[in-house]
């Protein structure tokens, strides 16, 4: 009876501890829709609502909608629904999204699946301000190679795989259980800059390609191509300078409702679900923050004495450590950095003198168990002058660390030189000293004691 | 009857069975009458080189700036010559799997055309050694789409264009490793010539002593100085021994203010001594005795 009442209790503790599992921008989240589009993703807020955040649903077109109060964001998410409406709202313009990122908030922008439905300027103004490049209205993506249903001719709807990323990039889109499902996905399509803060997540498949449904209906040439293959990215990540979010996705039948089904080609469930976790997850920051939980460096001179000291030596061994930890839904864990990746160190006066890479340390850094100690040892160059420690650590998908910290590099001090007998060269010289020295004290002695025997001969020598 | 071998009947049936399957399923997209041609600027078109969805251009091509390619062929529904509504030739780096693609220009009646120059080509798959070709074509409905790579091409670049490459952009990544290059440590001569001249310099000192002695100097007074004054003589001979010994110290341990009070303790016994001492050998002089 006690056992199971203690149960009980955990079950509810821990089901509490669920509910608070919120992202670390905060839970206030923004819904931008009309009533009749908030029926197709239901299980998209209803899932959200389960990880603890809040919703507010505002109409595009809303008068009392405001994203800032007294210069304070008034909310911590926002999610851009796609809306029948030609443009958003008066309060909505794409200037209140970059101020809204600006001030650490996130946005996820799910753009129209159907090329019938038209992208509000203000969303494609904002689009080309993070180097993200929308097609116009009517646009669409096909694949004859892998259509969804191969009994259906338009071919409109993709199977697309789970997102994978080259090994020193971690993956945060294949979380679900069913690694091998398929996404299903309908709609236009972005291209890329080559802007560093924008990651592709998801692309289309090899031999899809984005069409002009109006101008193209019978053969797709040049110009009424907007990209196609691998170029045609489906759902993109643009994380700011302050490690902000916004999430472009392309087609939002994506995240919707109906997508959350089998699929009729594998006879599979779709990813779909999985995958909405994960992009609201990454979007609204609860995976791929970091978080330094301490550095440390000591060196050669004082040992583990001195630590974070502020003068070394030059030509001496110094030891760095940085902790790092990765949020993960409700926790902080220790960051395990990508096989191929590398947390790197750089030891700089103007331009680094060292760039080498932070191996992660068995020994942690004491005051911080629950992170990984990336730690490294190296010889100060030969050069004094004030140096940075500088852990510049930006990577896709990643909150970016950048710390730095101030040392400055002293010369060798008076008694620190090789001393002069230590220098073969040198022998001869300090010799030559020493010769003199003993012949001047035997020059001595023999003035003041030597009895002239020359006198004795030829008579003494009167002066 | 002439013998035919077991192995072209093999291939003959292959086929026939992959034709019958052809025919059987709703149909599938193919191409007919495809060549490639490569041409250069001003000089005379190169051969058409002809190509099939089972078997490609084998010898690899390279692609000069002034060359240009022409890609001709017609594409069929089953038998029937129709246009796809995809019809691309994907150009793709094998190094780092960049793809980018280029459409037909496609005719009614099927007949496809396409012309390349490196002009066209993105620059980030210039600098690639081997591109690969594959055409890919494909439409709505039921027929099965193609794809198939038909040649491999390296692109040549002259000077010119080698140099308007672009950088790769910037990407968040690993960087270089940077190692410090530490100055060479300062050297020494060979210690062999550092020991000959330190032993012709030690050698010194016995040659100036074995001259003074042989020009008959000698420490034949000591006793007559020891007794005439007892306690100058010693003393200030151990103050100038106490002296070298202060500098001895100086050089290898005490610092410069420990010297100075040594010194200063030494002095005023040096002075005091050392005129006793003179005044003592003064009156052996005087005395004639030296």
């Amino acid at each position: 009876m006690g056992l199971t009442l203690r149960s009980v209790l955990t079950a509810l503790v821990s089901l509490v501890s669920l509910s608070q599992a919120i992202s670390l921008t905060g839970p206030r989240t923004l819904l931008v829709l009309e009533e009749d589009v908030k029926a197709q993703f239901q299980t998209l807020i209803s899932d959200l609502e389960a990880r603890g955040f809040t919703t507010t649903t505002h109409s595009p077109k809303s008068t009392s909608l405001t994203l800032f109060q007294h210069e304070k964001r008034v909310y911590d998410n926002i999610i851009l629904f796609p809306t029948k409406l030609k443009g958003l709202g008066p309060n909505l313009p794409s200037s209140s999204f970059l101020k809204h990122a600006t001030a650490g908030g996130n946005i996820l922008i799910l753009l129209p699946s159907s090329p019938d439905d038209s992208i509000p300027s203000a969303i494609t103004e904002l689009a080309s301000q993070v180097d993200i490049f929308l097609p116009p209205k009517g646009f669409a993506v096909v694949n004859h190679f892998d259509p969804a249903d191969a009994i259906e001719p338009e071919h409109d709807t993709l199977l697309v795989d789970l997102p994978s990323f080259p090994s020193d990039t971690k993956n945060y889109f294949n979380s679900g259980d069913d690694k091998a499902a398929k996404l299903l996905y309908r709609g236009a399509g972005l291209a890329l800059g080559s802007s560093p803060l924008v990651q592709p997540i998801l692309k289309a498949p090899r031999f899809a390609y984005s069409y002009d449904t109006k101008e193209s209906a019978s053969f797709a040439d040049d110009e009424n191509v907007f990209s196609a293959g691998e170029q045609l990215v489906l759902v993109a990540g643009v994380q700011t300078r302050n490690s902000a979010r916004i999430t472009f996705v392309g087609g939002a039948d994506l995240l919707a409702d109906k997508s959350f089904t089998k699929v009729a080609k594998t006879n599979q469930m779709s990813g779909n679900r999985a995958f909405a976790k994960d992009v609201t997850a990454w979007t609204f920051k609860e995976t791929g923050v970091l978080r330094v939980d301490g550095i440390e460096h000591w060196g050669e001179e004082f040992g583990k004495d001195v630590v974070n000291g502020e003068v070394y030596r030059i030509k001496h061994d110094v030891t760095f450590s940085i902790a790092l930890s990765e949020y993960s839904y409700d926790h902080f864990e220790p960051f395990v950095a990508p096989a191929d990746d590398a947390v790197q160190l750089e030891f700089t006066m103007l331009d680094p003198y060292y760039r080498i890479p932070l191996p992660a340390s068995s020994s942690a850094l004491t005051q911080h168990k629950n992170s990984t100690t990336y730690s490294t040892t190296f010889k100060t160059p030969d050069q004094h002058g004030v140096f940075t420690f500088a852990v510049n650590y930006k990577r896709p998908f990643l909150s970016n660390v950048h710390e730095k910290r101030a040392v400055t590099v002293r010369h060798f001090a008076h008694n620190e030189w090789t001393r002069s007998w230590g220098i073969s060269g040198s022998w001869p010289w300090i010799a030559g000293i020493w010769v003199v020295v003993v012949g001047w004290i035997g020059f001595v002695g023999l003035w003041l004691w030597s009895k002239p025997v020359v006198a004795e001969g030829k008579g003494k020598k009167k002066q | 009857m002439k013998f035919v071998p077991a192995s072209n009947l093999l291939a003959a049936g292959l086929l026939l069975c992959q034709w019958a399957s052809a025919a059987a399923s709703p149909s599938a997209w193919t191409f007919t009458d495809a060549t490639l041609q490569l041409s250069q600027k001003g000089a005379e078109a190169g051969p058409k080189q002809k190509f099939t969805p089972t078997s490609p251009i084998s010898d690899s091509l390279t692609l000069k700036n002034t060359d240009s390619l022409k890609i001709l062929l017609t594409t069929k529904e089953g038998d029937d010559a129709k246009r796809p509504h995809q019809l691309f030739l994907l150009i793709k780096d094998t190094e780092s799997e960049l793809e980018s693609f280029f459409s037909f220009d496609v005719k009614e009646s099927g007949k496809a055309r396409l012309d390349l120059t490196q002009k066209d080509i993105p620059t980030a798959l210039l600098s690639s050694q081997s591109l690969s070709l594959t055409l890919a074509l494909g439409s709505f409905g039921q027929s099965k789409p193609l794809s198939v790579e038909i040649a491999t091409v390296t692109p040549v670049l002259d000077a010119v264009t080698k140099k308007s490459l672009p950088e790769p952009a910037l990407k968040y990544q690993k960087m270089k490793e940077i190692h410090h290059i530490f100055r060479a440590e300062p050297k020494s001569p060979p210690k062999v010539i550092s020991l000959v001249f330190l032993g012709a310099v030690v050698a010194c000192l016995p040659g100036l002593f074995g001259a003074w002695f042989t020009l008959s100097a000698n420490v034949s007074h000591l006793p007559k100085s020891l007794a005439a004054s007892p306690v100058a003589h010693p003393l200030f001979f151990a103050s100038l021994l106490a002296f070298e010994g202060v500098f001895f110290a100086y050089y290898t341990q005490i610092n410069i203010f420990q010297t100075l009070a040594a010194v200063a303790i030494i002095s005023p016994v040096a002075m005091l001594s050392g005129s006793r001492a003179l005044r003592e050998v003064r009156a052996r002089r005087l005395n004639g005795e030296r």
